[in-house]
């Protein structure tokens, strides 16, 4: 996999984030939304990127429903029916059915970024990008992961113990089995506390806190990162231009509104950045050559 | 006006602002244990209950944790649980407003644990089932800002009505666990508080 500079990902993910929050014109969410689940499947992220979409269907089925039912400012009413009390006059009109599936596609969008982020970033690294800022999040965050991992193995032993002095864990009467669990619980939370305060003494007599913090890898920056914050930049740029000259608006009601030109052709400068960005990303896992020369 | 985008470069910026605080507090290296742990217990313990919608010990233990800890504390165990938990269970637009929820859950109990010195059970038990609903309503509001339009009363009662059988089960779940395990728990807590601390006793007590 291509290793890119921390920096790179974050800026990257982060103005594709806003992009995406703040421009509700539908064909640039379908577009974008193409062109990120392209993306994920020549990165070789298939299996998250399915997922994500099985993770996210029952959120977009909600808001699928919701909007239609209480949105009553369309114009192109589909269905009319009664007066309900609190809602109102119940009518389904076309406007919000859309805008329903429009959003529908940006959360999609959205979680897909998220996945892009975790394919394209290396967890070791933005460890180690961070700590130079932040060391006492970092520490901590890092702490708690592993923590996580000792947790499980913790809860193996603790469990194996009380088996053996006799505690039934597997009986039928739901009641029974938590009472079994419960001493389980307690002993696992006093344990990991007391390993937590033996790490933080053992932390202590290596100097933690004395004094700057030395750092065990450099991160380099590549030409590769150069060209890509760039990019990135420029799309921030378009997007901040964007948002303050109203282009690339769409707006849903009172009537769904026809494309104008000049929105779309907005929209596809402004992506093209972020495209020459996924490319090349995906050309530097593809050629080994372009890898080596950038 | 996009509400959506405003309010995620406000939650964004203020959780920005709180760890940059965190950072300035220049905490133990004894804190930063405890609330890793900690942190790592609530964490985990999302995903054995996952089966059962909306009903985990997260929130109970956030809140003792802050109760016991202090306010600041119970804050950072509420964000770092979540950051770290939802690395394995999947990040999304939500992280963010997750963390504020239970880092608001924490510090709210911290308050509680300044103002009230020895509250009873029940009280306890009241305070965790309010924060059941409260953190729904707290992600409520995400999904309402991001995906709905109008943003008005209408819309915003259908979207708050249509999770409150899921705010409910998370609230009975906390009520239950905070019934049961709280006065053993935040026993077990004070007992590591009383261990990370001390106090001066002025020279001269001692010459006396």
């Amino acid at each position: 996999m291509i290793k890119l500079h921390p920096f790179t990902v974050i800026i990257f993910s982060v103005v594709l984030f806003f992009a995406i929050i703040f421009y509700n014109h539908p064909i640039y969410i379908a577009f974008l939304l193409v062109a990120l689940i392209s993306s994920l499947i020549l990165l070789g992220e298939s299996k998250k990127l399915k997922d994500t979409l099985k993770y996210s269907f029952f959120t977009v089925v909600l808001i699928l429903i919701i909007n239609p039912l209480v949105s009553n400012n369309g114009v192109t009413v589909i269905y009319a029916g009664m007066r309900l009390p609190i809602i109102g006059k119940f009518k389904i009109t076309l406007e919000a059915i859309v805008f329903g599936i429009v959003m529908g596609l940006k959360l999609i969008s959205i979680l897909l970024i998220f996945v892009l982020y975790g394919a394209l970033i290396d967890i070791d690294d933005s460890f180690g990008f961070f700590s130079k800022y932040a060391h006492r999040l970092t520490l901590t965050l890092s702490m708690t992961t592993n923590i996580i991992h000792r947790l499980r193995l913790e809860i193996m032993r603790v469990k194996d113990v009380m088996v053996l002095r006799g505690a039934k864990l597997n009986e039928k009467n739901i009641f029974k089995r938590v009472k079994a669990y419960y001493p389980i619980l307690k002993v696992v939370l006093m344990s990991s506390l007391e390993g937590s305060l033996n790490r933080a003494e053992a932390l202590y007599s290596r100097g933690y806190g004395k004094g700057k913090r030395t750092l065990y890898s450099k991160l380099v920056i590549r030409p590769i990162d150069y060209i890509l914050s760039t990019l990135s930049l420029i799309f921030f740029g378009l997007f901040i231009y964007g948002v303050f000259t109203d282009k690339g608006s769409y707006s849903y009601y009172p009537r769904l509104e026809s494309y104008e030109s000049k929105d779309l052709v907005f929209l596809t400068i402004m992506s093209i950045p972020m495209l020459i960005n996924l490319l090349l990303i995906w050309g530097c896992k593809r050629w080994k050559f372009l890898k080596y020369k950038i | 006006m996009n509400y959506g985008l405003i309010s995620v470069i406000i939650l964004i910026v203020s959780l920005i602002l709180l760890f940059i605080f965190y950072e300035r507090k220049h905490a133990s290296v004894k804190e930063i244990s405890l609330i890793a742990t900690l942190a790592g217990l609530a964490g985990i313990t999302r995903v054995p209950f996952a089966a059962l919608p909306n009903v985990q010990p997260t929130t109970f233990l956030v809140i003792i944790s802050g109760y016991v800890f202090g306010p600041w504390f119970g804050f950072m165990v509420g964000a770092v649980a979540t950051l770290v938990s939802n690395s394995f269970l999947g990040h999304g637009p939500w992280t963010p407003w997750q963390m504020m929820a239970w880092g608001l859950a924490g510090f709210s109990a911290g308050i509680l644990g300044k103002i009230m010195k020895k509250p009873s059970r029940l009280c306890l038990t009241i305070f965790a089932f309010v924060w059941g609903f409260l953190f729904g309503y707290i992600m409520n509001l995400w999904h309402w800002l991001f995906f709905v339009y109008p943003l008005n009363l209408r819309s915003f009662i259908a979207t708050y009505a249509s999770s409150f059988y899921f705010d409910l089960m998370h609230a009975l779940g906390n009520l239950g666990f905070t019934f049961f395990l709280g006065k053993d728990f935040i026993n077990v807590l004070t007992r590591f508080k009383d261990r990370i601390s001390y106090s001066e006793i002025p020279v001269k007590e001692i010459d006396n």
